[in-house]
């Protein structure tokens, strides 16, 4: 999963991009409005993290821009305004949720993952294949009891994959789902990547079920 | 009478005004009675009728004997009780008196009074006059003319019974009178205070627990209660500005400190999520002083701000600035050193000013901190002083990129910033400045602003 932020203050950005990736997410942070313009209208991304006040104007600019040219990305707006106003504009603007500075970094986690779920018409947080179990919430892979062992970064792959089910991931989607953009990686990473992948689920008992499609990508059906 | 409205003491005051008035002319009334019977008695006595004083004859010893005309006698001979008259010679002897007259002595001094006998209450005057020989006499040779004292008295009843039976009989057009002018000047009253009973009626409805709940004033029809509602109105429209300025910036206030408070929150949110080595704990550590730091700052600005709202009057003291610019240049060096700014101060004028300290220290001490945040690396910071009759003009130069033009205008106003937050800046230390400036009546103004640096000019008014 791809989250953009869009925020000014160092330290907060800093942390949220840490906090995030450790999570698995692919992260990208931007600090101002140019770039969040950029950055938005470019890649797709599963969630954007928006400040409102930017040293170069407001970051509800970058939520008009996106519902103007119907792009469907959730937006959390995170901002130390906190009036009913400020969120009644921001709503009706387009965004998706509204978190107040400060804020509990486990809650931000939550709402990211909510938003994301919706996105992908997922209701609930586990999704199961056979006897894989995904819990979206506490970011854990079981096949039947047991709990696979997996990086926040293959759990993020299994992920995709499952919410995208039956469609080919093509290896530039998976990429760009798991490496920001200041970490993007040469395509065949992808490859060694997914094999380690199947490894591990094979290993815990569960059948074989990333397929590999021949100059297409990969799919779980 | 102490909660008593203002219509009412009005109302009170009339009435009793117009029983004064009222009293006063009753009083008035009587006592005219009286004048007229005095003027009635100086008549009859000065009438042709009264040469009373009708020299008849003189006897053998030249002494002279009179008579008095008819005209006069009868009326007070005729009377009983009700009148009488004392004729004294000049030496007191009683000469002739009407048959009921009481022991009533002359006292031409108190020509007119009232005395009480046993057989009555008298209305007493005394004259005192020449007797003239009437015509066709002769005066005897060596003869003088006497002067004789006439006591008149006057049953005072008749004349106490027509002022009491003049008032009873005009007391019912009297109270009338006296209630339609009290309906009257209520009505007055009720008009002319309206405008103020409306106000004080709608203040006392009112519930000042914030400006936004000050009610609309009515409008007046008199000009005294209409100056009043404008200059409330004027008070609450100032009251209101002050209000929602201090709430604005108690609202950037706290935004301004959410920042910092929500960066040491995430970080510390994101570093106790997993096990972390040393160096990671070390590093997350350092990002929460560096928050920790930008919330001391800011709190540090706000209690300056606050603190140079409510500082009394300055106290004025010789300073010099060659050597205030050099304490400040101790202060700042680490940060000037660390950007390698240098800093120059050029001074050819007489360096002592008249100004407050603290507020001297506040002022520049935040010019210079922008100053050295702006200011870019291998630059300099240029101080400069000019002496002039009454005032001490100070420029400060730096060579950063200039305000931008968008914030010009606000540029000392709290909060109002550039891309500040990229440097550390607290959004508040021009607006110090101007606090203090305006406190000191001095006077700044950007004379310069570029992207090769800008120039601000503080002038203060100063005896050498």
């Amino acid at each position: 999963m791809r989250i953009l932020i869009i925020e000014d203050q160092n330290l907060i950005g800093k942390a949220l991009q840490k906090g995030l990736i450790e999570e698995g997410y692919a992260v990208d942070w931007v600090d101002n409005l140019v770039d969040g313009l950029h950055m938005s209208s470019e890649i797709e991304y599963d969630t954007m993290v928006l400040d409102i006040m930017l040293p170069d104007g407001s970051g509800l600019d970058v939520l008009k821009s996106l519902r103007s040219l119907s792009h469907q990305t959730p937006v959390i707006i995170l901002s130390a305004k906190d009036t009913i106003a400020d969120k009644a504009l921001a709503f009706n603007l387009g965004t998706d949720d509204y978190l107040t500075k400060p804020f509990v970094f486990e809650e931000l986690l939550l709402r990211i993952g909510a938003l994301i779920r919706r996105k992908y018409q997922v209701y609930g947080h586990i999704i199961q294949i056979g006897s894989l179990h995904l819990d979206l919430t506490a970011r854990i892979a079981k096949s039947g009891d047991e709990v696979l062992k997996l990086t926040a970064k293959e759990f993020a792959v299994l992920e995709l994959f499952l919410l995208k089910r039956s469609k080919i991931l093509s290896r530039q989607k998976i990429a760009e789902h798991i490496y920001s953009e200041a970490a993007q990686q040469e395509s065949n990473v992808i490859d060694v990547f997914i094999n380690r992948l199947r490894r591990k689920l094979e290993s815990s008992g569960l059948d074989p079920m990333i397929e590999t499609v021949r100059g297409e990508g990969y799919v779980i059906r | 009478m102490k909660n008593m409205s203002l219509s009412s003491r009005l109302l009170w005051a009339s009435a009793l005004t117009f029983v004064v008035f009222f009293s006063a002319a009753i009083l008035v009334f009587y006592r005219s009675q009286n004048r007229l019977t005095e003027q009635e008695m100086d008549r009859l006595l000065k009438s042709e009728s009264l040469t009373i004083s009708s020299l008849v004859n003189t006897n053998f010893y030249g002494d002279m004997d009179f008579e008095f005309s008819d005209q006069f006698l009868p009326l007070y001979e005729s009377s009983q009780i009700s009148s009488f008259f004392i004729f004294y010679s000049k030496d007191g002897q009683i000469l002739r008196k009407s048959s009921n007259a009481p022991y009533a002595l002359c006292d031409p001094h108190k020509a007119f009074r009232f005395e009480q006998f046993e057989e009555g209450n008298f209305r007493i005057l005394s004259y005192v006059f020449d007797v003239q020989p009437e015509e066709g006499h002769v005066l005897p040779p060596n003869s003088t003319i006497p002067r004789l004292c006439l006591v008149v008295g006057n049953d005072e009843g008749p004349y106490r019974e027509l002022v009491r039976k003049t008032i009873l009989s005009n007391m019912p057009y009297l109270i009338g009178i006296f209630t339609a002018a009290l309906f009257f000047l209520q009505l007055i009253i009720r008009t002319l205070t309206a405008d103020l009973s409306n106000l004080s009626q709608t203040l006392a409805n009112s519930n000042f627990s914030s400006t936004r709940s000050f009610p609309k004033l009515p409008l007046s029809k008199t000009i005294e209660v209409g100056t009043i509602v404008e200059k409330l109105n004027l008070v609450h429209r100032q009251a209101t500005q002050v209000y929602e300025e201090a709430l604005l910036f108690m609202a950037r206030a706290a935004h301004q400190l959410k920042t910092p408070v929500a960066a040491i929150q995430a970080t510390y949110d994101v570093l106790v999520r997993k096990e972390r080595s040393r160096d990671e704990l070390l590093e997350g550590l350092g990002d929460i002083q560096v928050g920790i730091r930008q919330m001391s700052q800011l709190t540090l600005k706000l209690i300056s701000s606050t603190r140079i709202k409510f500082e009394s009057k300055p106290e004025l003291v010789p300073i010099d600035l060659k050597r205030f610019f050099e304490d400040q240049k101790k202060l700042f060096q680490y940060r000037a050193a660390l950007k390698n700014i240098s800093w120059i101060v050029e001074n050819s004028s007489p360096s002592i000013i008249l100004a407050d300290e603290y507020l001297i220290t506040e002022i520049f001490g935040n010019l210079i901190e922008n100053a050295l945040l702006y200011t870019p690396a291998h630059s300099s910071l240029r101080i400069s002083w000019l002496r002039e009759i009454g005032t001490m003009t100070i420029y400060l130069s730096d060579e950063g990129p200039g305000f931008p033009p968008e914030i010009v205008e606000h540029l000392f106003e709290p909060f109002h910033r550039g891309d500040e937050r990229h440097v550390g800046g607290s959004g508040l230390g021009l607006s110090i400045v101007k606090n203090a400036i305006d406190m000191l009546e001095a006077s700044i103004e950007l004379i310069k602003s570029g992207k090769d640096g800008s120039t601000l000019r503080i002038k203060f008014n100063s005896p050498e």
